[in-house]
């Protein structure tokens, strides 16, 4: 895709973080400027997980999600419970990643090569704030 | 009659002021909706899922004050009175290496 094209789309699709939505979901967004959408999740008596999503060519691939503490330091170990979060190593980032289709290091992880991204992103729950969204029901489900 | 916890306003308790929240946008976009407290809550997000341009949503998860609520109940069979904020987004898809 076009490079505004895609950032027009970003643009078209984090618009609307804000105001309530932030407030009744515990978020806070630190960067929202195209290709990056940086936010973080709280939750009382949780370890806060900060969410960056590079979103370079989007939405001709999925989003690469980075996953940090607060201070924006790469976590080592991600929460568990939930089989989307994936501590192991990914062959191209070489850090734990989100194992759920929407994000980047899923669809280019050897076991999913066959689930294209193409196969998704005109789906319910599949734009930016949709796959953020998931990533966080996935996150409050998780420990710690 | 019931005290709204946000402004302490009386209300009747036939009917609830809903705003839907989504990364989409809200609905209604300013303020809230006043809907029958006996109406399912399904209803009003097919509205928000109509005006905010969302498809295929039966799936997904309504929540108010962090608590998922059952979108085929009605708002008192919910336990919902006063003003009522539903976050409504996508559950997670699965997951797996």
């Amino acid at each position: 895709m076009h490079s505004a094209a895609s950032k027009a789309l970003f643009e078209q699709q984090t618009s609307k973080l804000e105001g309530l939505l932030l407030d009744e979901r515990n978020w806070r967004v630190v960067e929202r400027a195209f290709p990056i959408l940086d936010t973080v999740f709280r939750h009382e008596g949780r370890i806060a997980l900060r969410v960056r999503m590079q979103c370079d060519d989007w939405n001709e691939q999925p989003p690469s999600i980075e996953l940090m503490n607060e201070a924006g330091e790469f976590l080592a170990a991600l929460p568990t419970g939930s089989n989307v979060f994936n501590s192991s190593s990914h062959a191209i980032t070489h850090r734990p990643f989100i194992c759920m289709a929407g994000a980047r290091e899923f669809h280019t992880h050897s076991s999913h090569l066959t689930e294209l991204w193409d196969n998704y992103r005109s789906r319910s729950g599949y734009d930016l704030g949709g796959i953020l969204t998931q990533v966080w029901h996935a996150w409050l489900k998780s420990t710690p | 009659m019931t005290e709204d916890q946000v402004t302490g306003n009386k209300k009747t308790d036939s009917h609830v002021d809903v705003v839907i929240l989504t990364t989409s946008g809200s609905y209604p976009s300013t303020g809230t909706d006043s809907v029958p407290s006996h109406q399912k809550v399904r209803q009003q997000l097919k509205k928000a899922a109509q005006a905010l341009g969302l498809v295929d949503t039966d799936t997904w998860v309504a929540k108010v004050g962090g608590r998922e609520i059952d979108p085929e109940k009605s708002y008192i069979d919910n336990g919902l009175t006063g003003s009522v904020r539903i976050d409504f987004g996508p559950r997670e898809g699965g997951g797996g290496a």
